[in-house]
């Protein structure tokens, strides 16, 4: 399983190291195919990876930083795959790049756990139902973190345009529509995985220890967290409220994701993982 | 390689001159025919475009001459007296014939460096040459490698990538917004010259609804018309009520109120559910409040903000254009060394005047055992016969040195082996002429002012 993610980090490496050359100058366009090719074949491994971790485990590999890193990259590059074919916008893949390459290289760097299937065995019937809770959380994560790239490029792209200061990235930013599309569909996949995600663990927690309400600061976090994300779906629905301001609420909703993704460990209550 | 290459283009000659001189494109054909015909040079193409008119031949003659042909030619065709224009003339010569031609080719020399119509009109300069039949294989030679050259100065550079017209500067920022311009409305208030071009600069692009809102609606009719029916008209007074369904909007008035007020535009954008809308004011004194900037979703840019953008993008290209010259140096030096490496004109020249120097030193030689011959019979045998006799075996050689030609393979080993260096520097030394003549092609370029 490590050498397949082995292989997946360094197919990444060069998606991300491309990235970072277009930062420094106009690479030629075959340099991007290379990269997205990479990229693609980075993410078949990846997803390979996790099979066969899970079929080490026999079970949903989501139990370990290093499970839930590895599954959040993965997300992240699926959901960026799906992304560029949507909207054939090469600025954006080649932004989302070192992102997908952080995660999984977090994903290979952290230590393999031992055996915690146990964990599971423990929760008996509960357990599809936390491990569901567990995949949605990512993959709400996973759009999350796709919004608040789409946010940074946006409010980046908006200041140059307001200040009529093109910097050197600016030939290389996607545009304003294709920032605001992205992280407009970010936001509601995000939105209602997180929703899901929050009520599967409500309804898991009643059945384990007969309380909807733990008071693990993990669910304040992700209440918060759902509460950003609430107002600026509202907001957009209702007001059409897109743009910066909504760019800054997606960043600060991220900034939180990334709290609990730490806290999951740091707070050592009910959330713990191996 | 001999290739001779006399024009004149926008910063030599005022325009008046450059008319004189062009050519239409039905005159080509024979005035290129007429030009070969005059027997002063082997090939030929004209490349006659508004900013440059430039006739690139092989000379028969030595340069001096083919030059004076040439011009005389230029003069002749058009009817202008020499003098008039000889000192706008500029004449290059083998290698620096091809980096000019390549130069011209990859928009290097043209008054907007980076323009991409130039490579065009050479290609169909070329094209009529060689329907026209006076396209041999040097000059086929030398456009192949020039288009070539062309081609991967506009891959691998970026000289053609940024925006230098209040057009082009427009849509590109106008892309940067929206991404595709397929589905967006464009307004127009004021109907000039400037709304025009504009106009025509985001058709192109695909944007396929207009309206025109001016204060003479017949003005605005026309300039509507203009635009296979995507256009409608507007009255200025209906400018609130349907601001929001324009996504760009091109403001060119000679108002001096504004016409479009940050009311007018808050309004308009709470409409659109605040996507957002792109504002070009390109009249002064402007008919958009600059107050308007300030509204999130509204972007604005004036004449000044596109000059700057312009200013900003032609540094950009003017630093390309650099990486582009060097390019063009090295396939400069490439294709001549590869030009005369592939010339078997001189070895072959050489080879027969050895072959012809041996037949004529053996027939000295073997003359006593001949025995007595009339001067008629004697004549026959050095004007025939040895003549025969050096050609049919220099035609399997000829024939080699063409296929070793064309599969690029050096042709020093005959030279070697016929010591015809040697002879060549004889040739050389001997002539007064010839060593003018390498003298100027040295120098590579002369300018007659």
């Amino acid at each position: 399983m490590s050498t397949l993610l082995l292989i997946a980090v360094a197919c990444y490496a060069f998606g991300a190291g491309y990235a970072l050359f277009t930062v420094w100058r106009m690479p030629r366009t075959r340099w991007f195919w290379v990269a997205l090719g990479l990229m693609a074949a980075g993410f078949g491994t990846h997803t390979l990876s996790i099979i066969a971790r899970g079929w080490e485990v026999a079970r949903c590999p989501l139990l370990s930083y290093q499970e839930v890193c590895s599954f959040l990259g993965w997300a992240i590059a699926a959901y960026f795959l799906g992304t560029y074919f949507w909207y054939r916008s090469k600025s954006f893949a080649a932004f989302a790049m070192p992102m997908v390459f952080l995660f999984a290289l977090a994903a290979w760097l952290l230590p393999a756990p031992s055996d915690t299937a146990a964990i599971l065995k423990f929760y008996g019937r509960t357990a599809f139902l936390l491990t569901l809770h567990g995949v949605l959380f990512v993959l709400a994560y996973a759009a999350f973190a796709v919004l608040f790239l789409a946010a940074i490029l946006y409010i980046v792209q908006e200041r140059q345009l307001k200040q009529k200061q093109f910097g050197p990235l600016w030939s290389r930013l996607p545009s304003l529509d294709t920032c605001d599309a992205v992280s407009g569909k970010a936001l509601m996949t995000g939105f209602v995985l997180l929703t899901l995600g929050i009520l599967t663990g409500i309804v898991s927690s009643r059945r384990l220890n007969g309380v909807y309400w733990q008071g693990d600061p993990l669910e304040f976090l992700s209440i918060a967290t759902w509460l950003i994300y609430f107002c600026v779906v509202h907001y957009r629905l209702t007001a059409g409220w897109r743009g910066r301001r909504a760019a800054w609420l997606g960043i600060v909703g991220f900034a939180m994701v990334i709290v609990s993704l730490v806290g999951i460990g740091w707070f050592n209550g009910f959330h713990t993982i191996g | 390689m001999n290739v001779l290459l006399i024009g004149i283009n926008h910063t030599t000659a005022p325009v008046s001159v450059r008319g004189r001189l062009a050519f239409s494109e039905a005159a080509l054909p024979t005035a290129l025919q007429r030009l070969v015909a005059s027997g002063s040079v082997s090939e030929a193409v004209i490349v006659s475009t508004c900013n440059r008119v430039e006739v690139i031949v092989v000379p028969c003659l030595p340069t001096a001459e083919a030059v004076e042909a040439v011009t005389t030619f230029l003069c002749d065709y058009h009817d202008v007296p020499v003098g008039q224009i000889r000192p706008y003339l500029y004449i290059h010569q083998s290698s620096a014939a091809a980096r000019h031609l390549m130069r011209v080719a990859a928009s290097l020399d043209s008054m907007i460096v980076g323009e991409s119509q130039i490579l065009g009109q050479i290609k169909r300069a070329y094209a009529l040459a060689t329907a026209a039949n006076t396209v041999g294989r040097h000059l086929h030679r030398l456009f192949e490698r020039a288009f070539a050259v062309a081609k991967r100065v506009r891959t691998e550079t970026g000289i053609g990538a940024h925006a230098i017209s209040f057009g082009s500067v427009s849509v590109e920022l106008a892309q940067k917004v929206f991404d595709h311009l397929s589905n967006k409305v464009l307004l127009l208030i004021g109907a000039g010259e400037m709304a025009e071009l504009a106009a025509k600069c985001f058709f192109e692009a695909g944007v396929p609804s207009l309206y025109v809102a001016n204060r003479t609606l017949a003005h605005a009719q026309h300039l509507a018309d203009c635009f296979h029916g995507g256009g409608r008209v507007l009255g200025l007074d209906e400018l609130p009520a349907r601001l929001h369904e324009a996504d760009i909007v091109v403001a060119s008035t000679g108002a001096t109120t504004y016409h479009i007020t940050p009311t007018m535009v808050r309004a308009a954008l709470a409409r659109r559910r605040y996507r957002p809308m792109l504002l070009f004011d390109l009249s002064v004194p402007r008919t958009i409040a600059p107050e308007v900037t300030v509204l999130e979703g509204a972007f604005v840019f004036d004449l000044d903000d596109l000059q700057r953008v312009i200013a900003a993008n032609q540094r950009e290209r003017r630093r390309e254009a650099e990486r582009a010259e060097a390019i063009v140096e090295a396939e400069t030096v490439a294709f001549m060394t590869e030009a005369d490496r592939l010339d078997i004109g001189p070895t072959v020249a050489a080879l027969k005047e050895r072959l012809t120097d041996i037949c004529n030193a053996e027939y000295e030689r073997q003359r006593k055992r001949l025995g007595s011959l009339t001067p008629e019979q004697e004549a026959a045998i050095r004007q025939f016969l040895l003549e025969s006799i050096v050609n049919k075996m220099l035609h399997p050689l000829i024939l080699g040195l063409r296929e070793a030609a064309k599969q690029g393979s050096e042709l020093v080993d005959l030279r070697r082996a016929f010591a015809l260096d040697s002879i060549t520097v004889k040739a050389n030394t001997a002539g007064e002429n010839n060593s003018a003549n390498a003298r100027e092609e040295a120098t590579g370029q002369r300018t007659y002012r």
